[in-house]
């Protein structure tokens, strides 16, 4: 961890003299939430090095109030007080009126702790050495034209609360490795391009080279693929395109979404949205989540919460600001915005009944697609109505058994009237690249989803 | 900022550490994001606000084909050299120091380009205080409201900033800069009975806030609420493979994802991109001229340098179908052969730069937009395109419509839902049948490697020839 004895006197006298000196310049009830990243990234490529990233990077919000009305900024380090002083005035000008006991929730638990072991880094080396082993593994394949992201990611993030004394109010810490994976795979003229991600404590644990050969047989599966024709198809989705789908579709749980209209789960909370089998539950220490945390970025402490429990919308996600109790769902998305409802890790499953192994999905798709991978989600999906235009890959499967791959196709339905019509699940789960929300999933038998293609 | 002479001994210390390139890149960026949302007749309620300042510095190095990267807030020199000594695992010697003793000459006789600006707190971000920037989100939020008793809720979004860099390199480049852009983002609902549909738009430029008195941001406002009017009531898109028109303006996001990211070094390198080995190929129908320029003046992509120090220029990509050039930083472009063309460009100091796009358009041609609709029997014509991504080794992409129409017969008959088209950039530009001469750019933004940054995008309507439509008709 950062903060080292001597670093976390240096801040606290900082953050005092920073007070004093706002406070002549009337600026009172302040805060300060202190967010330190710690990152490490590398890159191998044709066995070598190819990329080395180290970070050491902090981001200071102060809130507070002037003049009556709340005021706040954010600055990297510990800003000079004139420099402070001045953007917190003119941000009064815009919000609200100051309320008392606006600050973070007081919470006595001062002590840094993370759930399960204590974050480590792996060194640069051993990461360079583990990654050059996995692409000589895969290289077996001659598929394989190049692994184009071979990179593992390590990242500890630390919140630290201050009240205006200087005195440490909460903290909390959340970390992960996670190795990114982007292969393309050449044969007779035809390219393919497929990619995964994998969490874990360490890079043995996520075995780079199972990773990276099982997404190289994945690419090399799809190089055949071709277009086909438009029409309503029976669908199994990967647990891949399943966990993507659903991070797009959160925001329809939000509570700043249903209070405005704005979400397709508009008026049916307490109303069957999937099928009965399903649940959506969010659990801020899931193990195999990326994300470890007791307090949102508004103090707020996080729980196990049920967004979908037996199909039926149970829980929306609140920060402090919505008509709502907070949930605890209060997160910072960059280091640029506000406070916005985001969430910690999330995860889809199916009950025992309807959980299925890959091949017992198979046989009970029969005729259909099997969706391995999609794009466009960014623009492609719309909370507010449920529906989903995106280009997809995959399998052709017939009597239950894959005939050949497609891709250059379209998919298109509404993700909660899928969720209703789904049928079983799969039994291991997949989780969303490092960039969003972490969401799990398993692999869904859905339906049918409308294919544009021929 | 970094002192001058923090960041020589930065280099030096690279280059005498067996680093054989070294980059410092110093930024301190003030911001403004704001949104106000209205619902009814009111000018609704201001959320989501942040403003403050963001600075810090990256240190960039070569060695073989690895390419290191650190960066901390502030630029304080111990936080500098504690972060390359304990992270950067760097050999003694091996370092160019003649090449960097004749970079450290011109340096010290003044070639730093640019004058250190004023660094002074000032809260009134690209020249206005916070109040003004919410009168003017008000204004657009009542504008919106008053354009139809049908919008129920307009969301206005405004964002700028104001950059200050400093960029120097072993090479000798000493070069300060500084970017002011700003941008509204205006989203109007619509709403009949149970159906709701959205439109927006995004006026933004590389100026100060004193844009906005240059366009109508009302008429803006009246435009997306009119987009989400004409949206009601709209059919069901077909599906298939039919010809499609796309827009001038934005429309040009078509070619950014079909093949502009393509044509980024960091996707050509190591033969990872479709258009890989094929410089001086016909790649596209010789209506096609496609240009990416970042010296354009005041437009929102644009920038005087980039993120490496580099002039940035007018590169022409592809000229009558002919493909001449890639978009090239310092690092990818050793391994394509190809000197930078002034296309590095990073979000901010938390990223290393990668060639990335500016403003990027298809040149006019002479082709009418009448001529267009009237030579499709059925077809689609898309009016805006909301966003869309792309596969650069595949060059498989996809794009969401915003307005859509059916083209019947050679007129356009009626609205339909938005959809999602898609294709490989390779096929496509060889079915670019017609390009108009009504040439226009747009602003967006775009997510990749480097992280956000600002981008134009434009084109004359276009008419291709056949396209996939993922459409939501049964």
């Amino acid at each position: 961890m950062m903060t080292e004895e001597r670093q976390e006197k240096d801040i606290r006298a900082q953050l005092c003299a920073l007070s004093a000196a706002l406070s002549e310049e009337g600026i009172s009830g302040l805060s300060y939430s202190l967010r330190h990243t710690l990152s490490r990234k590398t890159g191998v490529r044709h066995g070598a090095l190819s990329q080395r990233e180290d970070a050491d990077d902090t981001v200071l919000v102060i809130r507070g109030a002037y003049a009556g009305r709340k005021c706040m900024s954010a600055f990297c380090g510990v800003p000079d007080a004139e420099t402070a002083a001045v953007f917190l005035k003119e941000s009064a000008a815009v919000l609200l009126a100051a309320e008392a006991g606006t600050a973070e929730a007081e919470e006595a638990d001062k002590t840094a702790q993370t759930a399960g072991a204590a974050f480590s880094f792996e060194p640069h080396e051993a990461a360079e050495t583990a990654l050059a082993e996995a692409e000589q593994a895969a290289s077996g394949n001659p598929a394989l034209f190049l692994a184009e992201t071979l990179c593992y990611e390590q990242t500890l993030t630390e919140t630290r609360c201050y009240g205006a004394d200087g005195t440490l109010r909460l903290c909390d810490e959340t970390g992960y490795h996670c190795l990114r994976v982007m292969v393309i795979a050449k044969r007779d003229g035809q390219t393919e391009y497929t990619g995964g991600c994998r969490y874990g404590s360490t890079l043995s644990e996520i075995n780079p080279q199972e990773l990276l050969t099982s997404l190289t047989a994945q690419a090399a599966g799809g190089l055949s693929g071709s277009s086909i024709p438009s029409g309503s198809y029976r669908t199994l989705l990967s647990p891949a395109v399943l966990a993507e789908l659903a991070e797009a579709f959160l925001p329809a749980f939000y509570a700043e979404n249903q209070a405005d209209g704005q979400s397709a789960l508009f008026g049916v909370q307490g109303k069957q949205v999937a099928a009965s089998f399903l649940t959506l539950r969010e659990d801020p220490q899931a193990a195999g989540g990326r994300v470890r945390r007791r307090v949102d970025d508004e103090g707020t402490p996080t729980s196990e919460t049920w967004l979908i429990r037996d199909g039926v919308f149970e829980t929306a996600p609140a920060k402090r600001a919505d008509d709502a109790e907070s949930t605890g769902n209060g997160f910072l998305q960059d280091p640029q915005s506000d406070v916005g409802t985001g969430v910690t890790n999330v995860l889809l499953t199916a009950d025992r009944a309807h959980t299925r192994t890959q091949e017992e999905l198979f046989a009970l798709l029969g005729n259909g697609i099997y969706v391995t991978a999609i794009d466009g989600t960014f623009a492609g999906t719309n909370a507010k109505t449920g529906s989903f235009s995106l280009i997809a890959k995959g399998r052709l499967c017939e009597n239950g058994a894959v005939t050949g791959a497609f891709r250059e196709v379209t998919i298109a339905g509404n993700f909660f009237e899928m969720l209703k019509a789904a049928e079983a699940a799969g039994d291991t789960l997949s989780a969303t690249w490092p960039d969003l929300s972490c969401v799990l999933a398993p692999a869904l038998l859905c339906g049918e989803l409308v294919v544009s293609g021929l | 900022m970094i002192r001058e002479e923090t960041a020589e001994k930065i280099l030096d210390y690279i280059l005498s550490h067996g680093g054989e390139f070294g980059e410092v890149f110093c930024e301190r960026r003030l911001y403004t994001q704001m949104n106000r949302i209205a619902t009814g007749k009111t000018d609704g309620k201001t959320e989501g606000v942040s403003c403050g300042m963001e600075a810090g510095t990256g240190v960039r190095i070569f060695r073989g084909d690895a390419c290191i990267y650190l960066y901390t807030d502030g630029w304080k020199e111990e936080d500098l050299f504690r972060l390359l000594r304990e992270e950067w695992g760097a050999a003694e010697g091996a370092g160019d120091r003649a090449r960097w003793q004749d970079a450290r000459v011109r340096y010290a006789a003044g070639s730093c380009g640019g004058a250190e600006p004023s660094l002074r707190a000032d809260a009134r971000i690209a020249g206005a205080g916070l109040s003004e920037k919410e009168a003017l989100l008000i204004r657009c939020n009542l504008a919106g409201l008053s354009a139809s008793d049908k919008i129920v809720r307009m969301r206005s979004r405004y964002v700028d900033m104001d950059q200050t860099v400093f960029i120097a390199n072993t090479e000798g480049c000493s070069v300060y800069d500084r970017r002011q852009k700003t941008r509204l983002h205006l989203t109007a609902t619509a709403k009949d009975g149970a159906e709701q549909q959205s439109s927006y738009v995004g006026p933004g430029a590389m100026r100060d806030f004193g844009y906005y008195e240059t366009i109508s941001p009302e008429d803006y406002a009246r435009t997306a609420a009119e987009g989400a009017v004409r949206l009601l009531g709209a059919a069901p898109c077909p599906t298939g493979r039919m010809p499609v028109v796309i827009a001038n303006g934005f429309g040009g996001l078509f070619f950014h994802e079909a093949c502009g990211h393509s044509l980024e070094a960091k996707a050509a390198a190591d033969g990872a991109s479709e258009f890989s080995g094929k410089l001086g190929m016909k790649v596209a129908s010789e209506k096609v001229t496609l240009i990416d320029d970042g010296s354009m003046a005041e437009e929102w992509g644009s920038l005087h340098i980039d993120d490496e120090g580099i002039p940035t220029r007018k590169n022409v990509l592809i000229e009558n179908g002919v493909l001449k050039g890639f978009m090239t930083d310092r690092f990818d472009g050793r391994k394509l052969g190809l000197l930078p063309t002034g296309s590095a460009r990073r979000q901010s100091y938390r990223f290393a730069p990668v060639s990335r796009m500016t403003n990027t358009y298809i040149a006019a041609g002479s082709d009418r937009f009448d001529e267009m609709i009237a030579s499709v029997e059925r077809g689609l014509f898309v009016k805006s395109i909301n966003a869309g991504s792309v596969n650069p080794p595949t060059g498989e992409f996809n794009f969401n419509t915003g307005e859509t129409f059916l083209i019947e017969n050679g007129r356009i008959t009626k609205p339909v839902h938005s959809a999602t088209l898609i294709g490989t950039g390779g096929d496509i530009l060889k079915k670019v049948e017609m390009v108009g001469d009504d040439y226009l750019m747009g602003q967006g933004f775009c997510y990749a490697a480097s992280g956000a940054i600002y981008i134009g995008a434009g084109q004359p309507c276009v008419k291709i020839s056949e396209m996939t439509v993922g459409g939501d008709e049964a």
